[in-house]
């Protein structure tokens, strides 16, 4: 499989396998549009995707490079968030400023694999925890005022679980 | 990492993610901003030192300069409240109700987010088994299909069974449309419904679309179910019986008949939470008198009753919706009826189709300064109208059907008016020689066109950048459809952003080789064509043309046809049921394209 460069938004170039790259259907989609052929010395450029980030989501690539393709079936399946996998869940140990920009970048890049796993994290962060324990855990601000915050929580009361 | 509020240069948004401009060629960053402040209305003063500006302006920057591969998407400060709704949501994809309770009590964007999840919640899938967390989400529960299978009803009815053990709260909104074809199941259902959630807040639609008989509807009174239902659709024959059941549908507050024979009288029965009623056919409007405080009234008839109807609409001045569509209102009346208009204040959706509007259209436009949907097929208007257009800037959604042609000219030229106009339908007999202002947010245009030229004169005036469907009725059959073919591929070059294509053919007359041609030019020409739905007779080759839908990239397609070449419907049905949806035997809604003459 031939080789492609890829150049991050703050101008590095990354030599990589063609079959990775391949992993990101905005890359995909972009070779196919531009008819760039094997061998050319073409970059394709990603403006929105820093050479930090782009280098992990190629490491992330490698890894799953075999992995099969995600099917529409998987779309109606019941949403999980415990089978991520160990190597995943290894991967993702990161500061929540590197998870989100690789959410991003996931996004930006259209790996639904990766977005997919990356979801899942932000979702097991916020899972069982109350409201003042997820603004604890984002660092955000409670902007409700205290008739509104009475407001919302009257108008869950109906899904209580009893 | 900057951490500060970025305002967009242009549109002064709080952007989550913004472009920056570094240099251009030879320009220095005051140039540029020299030039985007003439050229796109660029802002020197909101961010001082650079040229930023959010992705929705950015095609404002780029028709200014081609400056495509110099922009850089820049996000200052990544935490998780920047992330985009898009991704948020498929975070929340993950969560259970619970966690997604706990969210929206964080902050705003949160509980906004959260909400319509919250509320609207996850919709009943009839063909799978519900788990018990899936069933604690359902609060509105909708079945949009015309008519439940056995099954289905059976699976309905375990659904209910558990949903009374899981005991939901109040306030609990149970809505579903019931029509089928099978009576005993439809009964056991409707009985289970009225068992189960007798002491609930329920919503029970129920549609009588197909041939009901008169022991049908005695048993579904004698069930006991009436006082749970909340919306009542009726179109068929049997009124007297109706009108005898209707005194147990105490608690309705959607009433829907279509009565071609006569109106059951309603005058003695006591509907005091009524808020919506619709009635067409032919009947005396004297029953509905004694109504007050609807929110939403719907008339169709032939017959002329205006003091009637004064009386009725001096009731209910309260009224957001109102649709009169009276063929033999005579000129007086009609002006008398734009009167009783003029006092409704909440007015938001108004539907006239009447004979002869010329007077006084101007003096009801002043009183009905909430008006969001407007629909008028009249045959004339004073020549004062386009003055007071004005009034109608929170008008999104426009139809008007004018018959002569001063009045059409009248009409392009006000269409500028419609600052808001997103949904538009246009009847036209003319050509349309007038040049028509841009009509900037319109998304969808209905068009029913009875000649070539007017078509031909439309898509050559027309500016909308934002169109993404257009609906193109064909009433005649004097139409060429080789020229229709030529008009549609010149709307196709400029309105690039289409996505939907309907085709509406009534009557009409066509040589095989030219409607091929035409579906050609449609799949190849509209670059961004996901969803095209068709509505016509077919004669022959109905098997020819599913084949060639079906080899489209498209995301949806529906056909709708009343042909009588297809022996086997169902079978056929099924060859092409995975790409296309078809619907033989299709009824034209006789009160939706109603034309006075």
């Amino acid at each position: 499989m031939p080789n492609i460069k890829l150049q991050s938004s703050d101008g590095e170039i990354f030599d990589t396998s063609l079959d990775i790259a391949l992993c990101s259907l905005t890359i995909k989609t972009m070779i196919d549009d531009c008819g760039i052929d094997e061998g050319e010395d073409t970059v394709v450029p990603l403006p929105n995707v820093n050479s930090t980030i782009l280098r992990k989501v190629l490491t992330w690539a490698q890894y799953h490079k075999d992995d099969p393709q995600p099917t529409e079936d998987d779309d109606s399946k019941e949403k999980r968030t415990d089978d991520i996998s160990s190597w995943d869940a290894d991967f993702l140990k990161v500061d929540q400023g590197t998870l989100f920009e690789l959410i991003l970048a996931a996004n930006y890049l259209d790996i639904k694999g990766l977005l997919d796993v990356t979801c899942k994290t932000v979702a097991n962060m916020i899972k069982g925890k109350t409201p003042e324990e997820i603004r604890k855990t984002f660092n955000i601000k409670n902007d409700f005022t205290p008739a509104e915050e009475e407001q919302v929580r009257k108008e869950n009361e109906w899904c209580e679980e009893k | 990492m900057v951490n500060k509020t970025i305002f967009c240069s242009i549109c002064k948004c709080k952007p989550l993610f913004f472009y920056e401009l570094h240099h251009f060629e030879g320009f220095s960053v005051e140039d540029l901003k020299k030039f985007l402040c003439k050229f796109a209305g660029f802002d020197y003063f909101v961010n001082n030192k650079k040229i930023q500006f959010c992705l929705n302006c950015k095609d404002k920057v780029e028709s200014a300069v081609f400056l495509l591969d110099k922009l850089v998407l820049l996000n200052p400060n990544k935490n998780l409240l920047d992330l985009s709704e898009v991704i948020l949501k498929n975070i929340m994809e993950y969560l259970s109700l619970s966690d997604l309770k706990n969210m929206s009590r964080v902050c705003s964007r949160f509980f906004n987010l959260t909400k319509d999840r919250i509320e609207n919640t996850s919709k009943i899938c009839l063909s799978e088994p519900q788990t018990k967390a899936q069933l604690f989400k359902i609060r509105n529960f909708q079945r949009t299909y015309k008519t439940l299978s056995v099954d289905e009803l059976q699976h309905l009815t375990g659904i209910l069974n558990q949903l009374k053990i899981l005991k939901p709260p109040k306030p609990f909104y149970l809505e579903v449309d019931i029509n089928s074809d099978d009576r005993v199941y439809l009964i056991s259902t409707l009985k289970n419904i009225a068992d189960k959630f007798y002491e609930m807040l329920i919503s029970i639609n129920l549609n009588f679309q197909f041939e009901v008989d008169e022991g049908l509807l005695e048993e579904i009174v004698e069930a006991d179910i009436c006082p749970q239902v909340n919306k009542l659709v009726y179109e068929k024959k049997y009124p007297e019986l109706l009108s005898k059941s209707l005194l147990k549908f105490k608690n309705l507050k959607s009433l829907s008949l279509d009565c071609s024979e006569e109106l059951p009288d309603l005058s003695e029965v006591k509907m005091s939470e009524l808020k919506e009623l619709n009635i067409s056919g032919v009947f005396s409007l004297q029953s509905l008198i004694k109504y007050k405080g609807l929110d939403s009234l719907k008339i169709a008839s032939q017959l002329s009753q205006a003091e009637t109807l004064e009386k009725i609409l001096l009731n209910n001045k309260s009224l957001r919706k109102l649709n009169l569509c009276i063929a033999n209102f005579d000129l007086n009346e009609s002006t008398k009826i734009l009167k009783l208009v003029h006092p409704l204040q909440n007015l938001e959706e108004l539907s006239l189709r009447t004979a002869l509007i010329t007077k006084g259209v101007s003096e009801w436009m002043e009183g009905n300064k909430f008006l969001k949907k407007l629909t008028l097929h009249c045959c004339d208007f004073d020549t004062e109208t386009e003055v007071h257009l004005d009034f109608f800037t929170k008008i999104n959604d426009l139809s008007w059907i004018a018959l002569n042609e001063a009045s059409q000219e009248q009409f392009y030229k006000s269409l500028v008016y419609f600052s808001s106009l997103e949904n538009l339908t246009l009847y036209s007999f003319v050509k349309i020689d007038v040049k028509m202002e841009e009509i900037a947010d319109l998304n969808k245009l209905s068009y029913l066109f009875v000649d070539n030229e007017g078509f031909g004169s439309l898509v050559h005036n027309m500016k909308a950048p934002e169109l993404r469907h257009f609906v193109l009725h064909c009433k005649e059959t004097s139409v060429d459809l080789k020229e229709v073919s030529n008009n549609v591929e010149f709307l196709a070059e400029n309105s690039i952003k289409i996505e939907k294509f309907n085709f509406v053919a009534t009557k009409f007359q066509y040589l095989k080789e030219d409607f091929m041609k035409f579906l050609e030019i449609v799949f190849e020409k509209f670059d961004n064509l996901k969803e095209f739905s068709i509505k016509m007779e077919f004669d022959e080759n109905f098997d020819e043309f599913c084949e060639k839908i079906q080899n489209q990239k498209l995301e949806t397609a529906v056909i709708r046809t009343w042909t009588q070449s297809v022996d086997d419907k169902e079978v056929m049905g099924q060859k092409f049921a995975d790409k296309i949806r078809i619907e033989f035997d299709f009824f034209e809604n006789k009160v939706d394209f109603y034309f006075p003459k």
